[in-house]
């Protein structure tokens, strides 16, 4: 199947080297401490934070840091075919593994010893690039919650189809087969903090594909300072600063 | 209303009308009701929160009794009495494209997403002329962090049950708000499966409510392909269906009831639309579904508390009022929301 015509054009219309729109809420879920609404083209998730707050579990409380936890639900409605999904199934613990231990790499635990911080991340509709859609709302989350950081971590996915690097693959381009990598950075820091590839590339490729993947990040990551800006100016409006 | 018009030696009322406009008693005003000091008080945002020191714990049984007795206290205070609901507002538009119908509802800080999917099913040998519908709710962990894991089962069971009582009919599906026969394609071959899915995104208390408000919106913006059936060579070969992708038929809801739950609070007053800092203090709640017609669809009573049986009765005619006020708010919102789909789309 055809995924990049001769013109240059995908399935949806984009080019190889262009993101899906971008499009985000702060503040969704009144009683959380902090959530955010996180839309990349189809994909649309929602995150919740709640904390600082005491541990629940006394055994696992660390008295230098923050315990961070994280849970990764998807809705039932999310995906074409309505599967009733168990709870605790192996691919929602992966993730959820997955974006506890990327924002863990910037959350500054050390400020908040004793306490605990929970991330809900809930899938609302699922095309392609849940993975990257939950960090980028994990991020907004935290930051509508107040919780000290020392970056934005922002992610994005990317693939290598019909022999050309695609940027944000949506939900047909990625059961393609082909490979995906996701990356997930910190922009001002210029670090790496989440890499993950399913199936093969040759190494220079790799090279090129998370390059792209990077780019990528870092245009989510003006998105998302713009929005967070935007959030603080109407704060302030409403205080009357 | 008429339980304003009731007792008037109700001791505490703070306001009447609009919830966000109760005073909130500051600190110090609070720290008057408690005078044991391991029970401290905190307001944060526009609720109060209690918590208690454990390092001061010297008698657990005092203990109890102070915290018990600050809660009553503070729910004499907090209580408004509001009989009307508070608006609804349903985004009936939802891009999501793969599901037959949607509607995300917002009551105050609660927000309610169902979701409406049709796929081609058997029919069941008891009910061959009858399509099938099944409700499942789940409660998500960003509603409160109780949630997580199977936290949130007990409540997605409970909230499933009282939907389906209310929405579907008995046994046989006679009786139901939606009509069964209208899903059927072929006598026992073909049938239509109807999936209703609810998710609870914020909760604020009065879930049920809003999820039957939810499910109504998404039932009226459902479209049912149309199927052309080409006709069986022998009666016993599953009849193969053709689904069109572009045509559909809007689903009737005229039938579909809306759900009023009243919750008693105190000793005389019924609140409509419980926040969840009212629903904290209730001692008994009925939720009564209610159809176009008036009649009444469906019935729960949750919650510890005997009633008497006239303020059952009482609470129904209350309900049905506050359900005409209800559904019409609701039919407006969903013309609206329609309207915006058919002139964005």
């Amino acid at each position: 199947m055809e995924y990049v015509s001769p013109e240059g054009l995908r399935l949806d219309g984009r080019r190889p080297m262009e993101m899906r729109q971008l499009r985000a809420e702060l503040g969704a879920v009144s009683r959380a401490d902090g959530s955010a609404v996180f839309e990349m083209g189809n994909t649309k998730v929602i995150a919740a934070v709640y904390g600082p707050r005491e541990v629940q579990n006394r055994s696992q409380q660390m008295n230098d840091k923050a315990l961070i936890r994280c849970e990764y639900t998807m809705a039932n409605f999310s995906t074409g075919d309505r599967l009733r999904r168990p709870k605790g199934d192996r691919r929602s613990t992966e993730i959820s593994l997955v974006i506890r231990q990327t924002m863990e790499a910037c959350i500054m635990t050390h400020l908040m010893p004793r306490s605990q911080i929970d991330i809900f991340v809930q899938v609302l509709q699922a095309d392609g690039g849940t993975r990257s859609a939950c960090i980028n709302a994990a991020t907004l989350a935290l930051a509508d919650a107040g919780i000290p950081m020392c970056d934005l971590v922002t992610s994005c996915s990317a693939g290598y189809l019909n022999s050309t690097p695609l940027l944000d693959l949506n939900y047909v381009e990625d059961s393609a087969g082909g490979p995906d990598v996701t990356v997930g950075i910190l922009p001002k820091l210029d670090k790496v903090t989440l890499l993950q590839m399913d199936a093969k590339l040759p190494m220079d490729i790799f090279e090129n594909v998370m390059q792209l993947a990077t780019e990528g990040c870092k245009a989510v990551a003006n998105y998302i300072r713009e929005v967070l800006l935007e959030n603080t100016k109407q704060l302030e409006n409403r205080r009357g600063v | 209303m008429t339980s304003e018009e009731r007792e008037s030696n109700c001791p505490t009322i703070v306001s009447v009308g609009d919830h966000r406009r109760i005073k909130q008693p500051r600190r110090r005003e609070l720290a008057m009701f408690t005078d044991r000091p391991w029970v401290g008080l905190r307001t944060f945002g526009d609720g109060v929160y209690w918590t208690v020191r454990r390092w001061c714990l010297q008698d657990h049984k005092a203990l109890m009794y102070s915290v018990n007795q600050t809660v009553s206290l503070l729910g004499q205070v907090i209580i408004s009495v509001r009989v009307a609901p508070r608006n609804p507002s349903s985004d009936v538009i939802l891009p999501y494209s793969k599901a037959n119908g949607s509607a995300r509802v917002k009551m105050g800080r609660t927000e309610v997403i169902a979701s409406v999917k049709a796929e081609l099913g058997r029919p069941s040998s008891s009910a061959p002329g009858k399509g099938k519908v099944s409700i499942f709710v789940d409660c998500s962990p960003t509603a409160a962090p109780q949630f997580e894991g199977r936290g949130g089962e007990e409540l997605s069971m409970e909230l499933s049950a009282a939907l389906r009582q209310c929405l579907l009919g008995g046994k046989s599906g006679a009786g139901g708000g939606i009509n069964l026969s209208s899903l059927s394609i072929v006598d026992g071959k073909v049938c239509w499966d109807l999936y209703i899915d609810g998710l609870v995104v914020s909760m604020d208390g009065n879930v049920l409510d809003a999820l039957g408000a939810a499910i109504k919106a998404a039932l009226s913006n459902t479209g049912i392909p149309k199927v052309n059936i080409a006709s069986a060579t022998t009666p016993d070969e599953q009849p193969e269906v053709d689904v069109s992708d572009e045509e559909f038929l809007q689903f009737d809801t005229t039938a579909v009831p809306v759900i009023v739950t009243l919750t008693k609070v105190g000793r005389h007053y019924y609140i409509a639309d419980a926040t969840s800092e009212e629903e904290s203090q209730m001692s008994s709640a009925v939720s009564v579904s209610v159809n176009q017609q008036g009649s009444i669809c469906g019935l729960t009573k949750r919650g510890g508390a005997g009633l008497d049986p006239s303020v059952i009765v009482d609470m129904i005619s209350v309900a049905k009022h506050v359900s005409e006020e209800l559904m019409n708010k609701l039919d407006s919102e969903i013309a609206a929301a329609e309207a915006m789909e058919e002139d964005s789309s």
